[in-house]
């Protein structure tokens, strides 16, 4: 596998989160549909209802807040509506995407003669939770009013419902339609309104079947209760709000409502069940019933109007329940007996647990669930489940982890696992000390782990099992491959990352020491500083550093001596990074220790004695007050503490001490 | 509730009798567990019941509608329901512990009364220790014209004394097998249905569910087959027309079952897949009750969220931390396609295992042959054809072998013989038309002699002097 097959992110190309914009209309609308869709299915008292509802009461908070100014008083209310697939927020329109929370409220609102909800300052839970149940209870209904007071008698407070048939240029003055005390429409509808009958009226498509419905009713009966107008109001009421969006669509629907109530009318009138046409309910039934087959999502020929009106030929026979027996077998068996022998016969059908194919599907659809839901959804069995598969990984669970982490696209968009979701893999193979698999499954290829650098380095190094030689010669390989000045310059970005990379390994990571993986101690030294001074005092002493500031390392074996200043400077030293004149005071604070430390257990060693010596050549304040431990010299009586002065004490000592 | 899909002509001809009354009574009992008072879902089971409830009354000539309850069954006009018996544990239960013989309904039963005994009885008839203190408690609520009725036993009245016996039931004119072994299936199928409704339940109410109880219905079930498939397997081929996830689930469960044993001996694996078939479309309770119940044709929209079932199953199975990852899987995965395809979408990095294809083998299959109530029962046969043509659905030399092990004739089945005999089908022998058949009576229905009573493999019978020569429909039951 290439490092191009495993696609790679590019080397200083971080994985960045943009941060969300704060759009609390937005998330008032979204947590509204997700409530609604809620407690269609759960009891309200549910706790997936409950923080959908908080949700609404935070988003529409948040709304108020930012829709005032120092100018403008705080509004009053947020309005949330629904055009035609597009969700209208302070006028602003967005697409709904198919098969969302919010194109399904939007079908539960169409139903329920709705445009959208304005939430006011005043909203109140309960009042939400009973006009939901009225919308749901709406939906469900497949026969009824459509009249907007029918279905909603009663009145929810802090909620103003917009009913969808008036907006845009083509709303019609309260008065001329008799509109019965709804409630306000979109606010352009109410500032720009035309005369929609007038409009209607102008159309002769309009008008050619508005005589003749007229001169059915005259022929039936003595005089007509209706005008045309009275007819164009009732048929309007009945429209959807996207008829509404321009003449040309107006008028088509009209015209094709009239046309189909002719037909309808001429129907019932040969059945002799339509005695007047002026009868008011008959006229609002057969228009009600016209209209639904034109305005609702089933065909004509599948709402129940077509069975529910149609007059019955004959008693529909009494059907019992069940039947008089099975399908009698009258297929062809033979054919049917060839088809079944053209089959493939069995042949490596394997129902065994320990098969690998059925924990690599177990890890897939568990993997899939981690990458896909997210937070969104608490699924406490997730990992604990997900862990149990991946204990002991066949070929087929490392291959399904390999796919994941590998990012390939899918056959279509909805499955592709984006860069995004890769994390979720990682983040959990970290948690659960799994990195290993991550070598396992192939993914840590030596060219991808080089290109990809510094990215996913750690979780690389996390991978090894730095006891195992060929894992600490691939280390190596990467890391010369990687060059001094790459990992060097990289360091910023990998000092985040050093907590996830725990002391135990990185002090197992010097264990075998290598010159090529300096510039990893420095890093590592980064991370963890002391804690793993022991393990770099090992590492440096065994590489045989040739700078003579390395003298320490050779000549003191107990690490608890060593300042942390002292060995990264020698290896920012090795690395060219310092000069090692830089390296005296740590040098310095280094033999004081050792002194310190040896004045009671080993006194005279000659590894303490040459410590002393070794302070002649790095002078320094801890050298001078080291010295005077040592001679219990008199500070007072020294007239200057320059180098030189020390230089002069420490020879003077010398010189007692070997007299001694 | 987990109801199925109905189309517009099965909504239609949707049942009505007493069976369908007491499966809206159950359906309306187990949402008013889930969802508080005036909920859409409520209402709509409630709408359901008083409409039942009208037709019961108008089948009982507008007389008084009684219920009977006794010895774990159900009854109407001392007819045994057996059918609405394996779905109403939720209703006997409370009934034995009130020590009442059933229920009886005035004429004059309204939709508020109904609530007000849906309600009681949701609560396990909470605050009444026998029958009478449930009526006073009902009379309290504001409904008389129901009433808890005395026991069985009771000599007063129209209900008869003593046990069920096999007479009584067999003198109602159905065939029903009263041998301990049905017995001890009709109790496993009653409590898997239980068992079934309350992970619904607990799915509903946002809850871990916990698999223990259904774990161990699947080592009752796999005993069962074990010891003799057969009545088992009768119950899969049920013919009383369910409207409920909840029976095609056991079904499913009993075929998959069934069809693993003949493959594995694995206890564990066979009970995993037990497990995974009885669990596999539990995501059905997150689906929204209005696309359970559309009318007419599903929208794109309600399509798509009908399909999320797959990945609700997951999800509700992952809720509790000792899921098994086995059902998870097959919960996800039992729609998608061997060749590719199917729902939901996902990354197809691994093989199908043969534990989620034998599931969703056994799920067609028994969606396909499932009893409708407007038409005969779609044949074996049939079924089978239509399988062989669904293109990349299925692992051909699977379906092949499942063919083979349900067969034309399938297990449990009663079969019409060439001879005049009524027969039940109880093994299959490898040859499609030639199972091991063993008579029971003639074919007008009386008994046979000893000596004409059999088991007879059609297979060693090269020139088929006896063969089958019709699939029959279990009694109704």
């Amino acid at each position: 596998m290439s490092a191009d097959e495993l696609a790679p992110d590019l080397p200083g190309e971080l994985l960045e989160e943009d941060v969300a914009e704060e759009r609390p209309r937005h998330e008032l609308a979204e947590a509204w549909a997700d409530f609604t869709k809620a407690l269609s299915i759960y009891p309200e008292t549910n706790v997936r209802v409950r923080e959908n509802l908080a949700q609404i009461l935070d988003a529409h908070a948040r709304s108020l807040e930012s829709s005032g100014n120092a100018l403008s008083p705080r509004s009053e209310g947020v309005a949330v509506l629904f055009r035609s697939g597009q969700l209208v927020l302070d006028g602003e329109e967005t697409e709904i995407p198919d098969g969302s929370s919010l194109a399904w409220l939007e079908a539960r609102l169409d139903r329920a003669s709705l445009a959208g909800l304005e939430f006011m300052a005043s909203l109140d839970e309960e009042a939400l939770l009973a006009f939901t149940k009225q919308l749901l209870s709406i939906y469900l209904r497949r026969d009824g009013p459509t009249d907007f007071d029918a279905l909603w008698p009663d009145r929810y407070d802090g909620l103003v419902m917009i009913d969808r048939r008036f907006e845009g240029r083509f709303g019609v003055s309260a008065d001329e339609l008799e509109y019965s005390g709804g409630h306000a429409s979109t606010g352009a509808a109410e500032d720009d309104k035309r005369n929609l009958v007038e409009v209607l009226l102008e159309s002769e498509d309009v008008t050619a079947p508005l005589a003749r419905l007229e001169a059915l009713s005259d022929e039936e009966a003595e005089g007509t209760t209706y005008s045309a107008a009275d007819l164009m109001n009732r048929i309007i009421k009945l429209m959807p709000a996207d008829a509404m969006k321009d003449r040309e669509t107006l008028v088509a629907a009209v015209r094709d409502v009239l046309s189909a109530l002719e037909e309808r009318v001429d129907a019932e009138q040969q059945q002799d069940t339509l005695s007047e046409i002026t009868n008011d309910m008959t006229l609002s039934t057969l228009l009600y019933s016209v209209s639904r087959s034109h305005f609702t999502r089933t065909g004509p020929e599948e709402t129940d109007w077509a069975v529910d009106d149609a007059i019955p030929e004959a008693a529909p026979a009494k059907r019992k329940v069940g039947h008089a027996g099975d399908e009698k077998i009258d297929e062809d068996i033979d054919a049917f007996l060839e088809e079944w022998a053209a089959l493939p016969e069995e042949c490596s059908i394997d129902l065994s647990l320990s098969h690998a194919e059925v924990q690599g599907e177990e890890a897939a659809v568990l993997l899939h669930y981690l990458v896909r839901t997210g937070d969104t959804v608490r699924l406490e069995g997730l990992y604990p489940t997900l862990d149990k598969v991946l204990k002991k990984p066949g070929d087929e669970v490392l291959a399904v982890l390999r796919a994941y982490l590998q990012d390939r696209a899918q056959k279509k968009d909805d499955a592709r696992v984006t860069i995004g979701a890769r994390t979720p893999v990682l983040d959990f193979l970290r948690r659960t000390n799994r990195t290993n698999l991550l070598r396992a499954s192939g993914v840590f290829k030596i060219d991808w782990v080089v290109k990809a650098f510094p990215q996913y380095f750690t979780l690389y190094l996390d991978s090894l099992n730095p006891r195992r030689s060929q894992d600490i010669e691939e280390l190596n390989i990467v890391c010369r491959r990687i060059g001094n000045d790459r990992m060097l310059r990289a360091m910023g970005p990998l000092l985040a990352e050093g907590g996830q990379l725990s002391k135990d390994t990185a002090r197992d990571l010097l264990l075998q020491p290598d010159p090529d993986r300096v510039a990893l101690a420095r890093l590592l030294v980064e991370w963890h500083g002391a804690s793993i001074a022991q393990a770099l005092a090992a590492f440096l002493r065994k590489i045989d550093l040739d700078q003579p500031e390395a003298f320490l390392v050779r000549r003191i074996h107990d690490a608890r001596y060593f300042t942390i200043d002292y060995l990264r400077g020698l290896l920012d030293l090795h690395l060219g990074r310092t000069k090692g004149s830089r390296l005296h005071n740590a040098i310095s604070d280094v033999l004081c220790r050792h002194i310190r430390g040896t004045k009671d257990a080993e006194p005279r060693s000659p590894t303490r004695m040459a410590s002393i010596e070794s302070l002649i050549d790095y002078p320094s304040a801890n050298s001078w007050f080291m010295l005077q431990e040592l001679t219990q010299f008199n500070l007072f009586k020294l007239r200057s503490l320059e180098p030189a002065a020390v230089r002069r004490l420490a020879r003077s000592m010398r010189k007692q001490y070997k007299a001694a | 509730m987990c109801e199925q899909h109905l189309s517009e002509e099965e909504r239609r001809h949707k049942p009505r009798g007493p069976g369908a009354f007491v499966d809206e009574l159950v359906v309306a009992m187990t949402n008013s567990r889930i969802y508080s008072a005036g909920h859409p879902r409520i209402e709509s089971a409630l709408d359901n019941l008083a409409e039942g409830f009208k037709h019961l009354c108008e089948e009982s000539g507008g007389g008084r509608v009684e219920l009977g309850a006794a010895d774990g069954f159900l009854f109407f006009e001392e007819r045994p329901l057996l059918g609405a018996t394996l779905s109403a544990r939720r209703l006997l239960e409370p009934l034995s512990r009130l020590e009442s013989g059933g229920i009886g309904f005035d004429p004059k039963t309204s939709r508020d009364d109904l609530r007000t005994l849906v309600t009681f009885m949701s609560t396990d008839c909470k605050g009444a220790e026998q029958f009478p203190d449930a009526n006073l408690l009902l009379q309290k609520d504001g409904c008389e014209t129901i009433l808890f009725l005395p026991p069985y036993e009771d000599a007063a009245g129209r209900w008869g004394e003593g046990k069920l016996d096999e007479e009584q039931v067999k003198g109602a004119g159905k065939a029903i097998d009263v041998e301990m072994t049905l017995d001890l299936n009709s109790q496993l199928y009653q409590d898997l249905v239980f068992t079934l409704q309350n992970a619904t339940i607990t799915a509903c109410k946002g809850k871990n569910l916990d698999t223990n109880e259904a774990s161990g219905f699947v080592e009752s079930i796999l005993k069962q087959l074990a010891t003799d498939p057969k009545p088992l397997m009768s119950l899969s081929r049920y013919e009383r027309y369910d409207a409920f996830t909840f029976g095609h689930s056991i079904r499913v469960s009993f075929l998959a079952l069934q069809f693993a044993r003949q493959m594995t001996n694995d206890p564990v694996l066979l009970h995993r897949i037990g497990l995974a078939a009885l669990m596999h479309d539990i995501g059905k309770s997150w689906v929204p009750f209005e696309v359970l119940h559309a009318a007419g044709r599903l929208t794109d929209e309600e399509r798509a969220e009908m399909s999320r079932h797959t990945i609700y199953g997951g999800q509700i199975l992952l809720s509790n931390p000792s899921a098994d990852p086995l059902a998870v899987a097959v919960a996800f995965s039992h729609h998608q396609n061997h060749g590719g395809g199917g729902y939901p979408e996902s990354i197809r990095c691994s093989r199908q295992s043969t534990a989620t294809m034998i599931v969703k083998l056994c799920d067609v299959y028994e969606a396909l042959t499932a009893v409708r109530p407007y038409k005969p029962r779609m044949s074996p046969t049939r079924a089978y054809r239509i399988m062989m043509s669904m293109e990349g659905h299925f692992e051909q030399s699977l379906l092949r072998r499942f063919i083979s092990s349900n067969g034309i004739f399938p297990i449990g089945s009663r079969v019409r013989m060439n001879n005049n005999r009524i027969a039940r089908v109880e093994a299959q022998t490898g040859d499609l038309v030639r199972p091991v058949v063993v008579t029971e009576t003639t074919a007008d229905g009386e008994t046979l002699h000893a000596e004409d009573v059999g088991r007879v493999d059609l297979s060693q019978d090269p020139e088929q002097k006896v063969r089958v020569e019709e699939l029959l429909l279990d009694a109704e039951m």
